[in-house]
């Protein structure tokens, strides 16, 4: 007996090799020609939300029937768009709740809360969040108290968090981020309270322990991060 | 209208002396008598003590012997910590207990924080070393960096006590964390799958495989499935680690406090 786990454990130490990057800048790119998987917020780069899966029609959409249901935990607006990856379904719930459950069974395999989102203080929405992005073995949330952080796919475990702008002075961020290559994009939700958005850009992960924003552009009217926009796709 | 209303101001009053009366019976700051701490202790040690220690002196659990705690910035918030848990770890809400007895719980939590802390042979700074040296970031995660396919450590030296840490690395399958079970399945069709548990119930089991990916399986397509409870995917370093590195590491893993 004692000699499987260290086999076992010996073959963990080959993980990182093993597991390849989950989500490449190149699989989202080319996300139209895996359909099964919902890559990014919109499906695609070119943000048509449209799926090509053929299984559900006209025909039989009136008789469809669920499989399984996952009840969300918290309270609040439940406005998530999953990304769907290799059998993974990753969610977010209001009010900064990242779940992964399994796509088979709908049965949780990890989650992660922040629990100072509860704290976040919104002026003309409320407690929601649009989703997360994925890039390689990362996931990436923003949370209603501002901040950008990044969660390991496996296991949930934060690798890192940055703080986008002050809650206190209303900015807080609901939509989902962008992952484009090696960087992440986010928005700023909080014009209700006065607030000038902006968008950033983060490093994915070259710069584990201190990401900084690869930009910053706070121009009205002016939603362009220069290269990153430039290495868009479309 | 007058009169009723005349009639139930003073119940008012009553009511709100009775109340304040009844606080100030649980007033947290007040000093507690000998028979709460007691009694207090009892509980500590029914309810507690498995995860904490006898004392407090921690385990599976943080050690609660000392001046301050780390969720809690004051004694109401210890006793509303106790009484709901914290949301998302492995400390329930100890909802059983009257609000009389999670004071006296407080009361003894208190005294206890005025033992002396238990100093550390080894030293952190080569402990890390020893950690990189010996490759625990293949499978562990602290402040970000490693690979999460063991427990992640960013806060472990907040959460368990060193012996609990020290027989951790020697003994890995005597202190297996939740979410950490070894199991095997064999499906109908005769494939074997062997990995951590991510989640069970009664007619479905996901795990992740050896290779960190997650697999799904009903219950209804396997020909078997085997829990091997106390075994850990960690081998032990009881020979790989000399007595100073061992001291070092514990030393390191102990100073891991979650602190950004």
């Amino acid at each position: 007996m004692k000699l499987i786990p260290r086999l076992f454990a010996a073959s963990c130490l080959l993980i990182p090799t093993l597991v390849s990057a989950q989500v490449s800048y190149e699989r989202i790119v080319k996300a139209e020609s895996e359909p099964g998987h919902w890559l990014t917020y919109s499906g695609n780069y070119q943000a048509h939300r449209f799926s090509p899966l053929k299984q559900i029609t006209p025909e039989n959409v009136a008789k469809l029937k669920p499989v399984w249901v996952y009840q969300i935990s918290g309270r609040g607006r439940f406005e998530t768009s999953p990304i769907v990856v290799d059998g993974v379904m990753y969610l977010t719930e209001p009010p900064t709740k990242v779940t992964a459950l399994d796509l088979r069974t709908g049965r949780p395999l990890w989650s992660w809360q922040r629990p100072a989102a509860r704290l976040a203080r919104t002026l003309g929405f409320g407690p929601t969040n649009r989703g997360v992005a994925m890039l390689d073995d990362t996931v990436y949330v923003g949370t209603l108290d501002c901040y950008l952080v990044a969660l390991d796919a496996k296991s949930g475990t934060v690798r890192w968090e940055t703080k986008v702008a002050d809650n206190k002075t209303g900015h807080s961020i609901t939509a989902a981020p962008l992952a484009i290559d090696g960087k992440i994009i986010v928005g700023i939700s909080g014009g209700e309270a006065g607030i000038r958005g902006f968008l950033d850009a983060y490093d994915a992960g070259a710069s584990i322990l201190s990401p900084v924003p690869a930009s910053r552009v706070m121009k009205p009217g002016v939603a362009i991060v220069g290269r990153p926009a430039a290495a868009r796709p479309g | 209208m007058k009169t009723i209303g005349h009639l139930f101001l003073p119940l008012l009053l009553a009511g709100a002396l009775a109340v304040a009366h009844s606080s100030r019976e649980q007033d947290p700051s007040s000093k507690p008598a000998a028979e709460d701490l007691e009694r207090g202790k009892r509980l500590f040690v029914g309810y507690c003590a498995l995860c904490h220690g006898i004392e407090g002196t921690g385990g599976r659990g943080p050690s609660l012997n000392q001046p301050t705690l780390r969720h809690v910035a004051n004694d109401a918030a210890l006793f509303q910590l106790i009484k709901t848990g914290i949301e998302g770890s492995e400390m329930p809400g100890f909802w059983q207990m009257t609000d009389r007895e999670i004071w006296q719980v407080v009361g003894y939590l208190r005294s206890l924080g005025r033992t002396a802390a238990v100093k550390l042979a080894g030293d952190a700074a080569k402990g890390r070393t020893v950690y990189d040296a010996k490759g625990c970031a293949a499978c562990h995660i602290v402040r970000g960096q490693g690979a999460g396919l063991g427990p992640d450590l960013t806060d472990v030296g907040a959460r368990r006590s060193p012996a609990y840490l020290r027989e951790a690395v020697l003994e890995p399958g005597a202190a297996v964390p939740e979410g950490f079970l070894i199991v095997s399945v064999t499906t109908r069709d005769g494939r074997t799958v062997r990995g951590l548990r991510v989640n069970e119930d009664s007619f479905t089991l996901q795990l992740r495989d050896a290779a960190n990916r997650f697999q799904s399986f009903r219950k209804l397509d396997l020909k078997e499935l085997k829990k091997e409870f106390g075994v850990s995917t960690m081998p032990s370093y009881q020979t790989l680690l000399t007595d100073a590195e061992l001291e070092d590491l514990i030393a390191y893993l102990a100073s891991l406090r979650g602190e950004k």
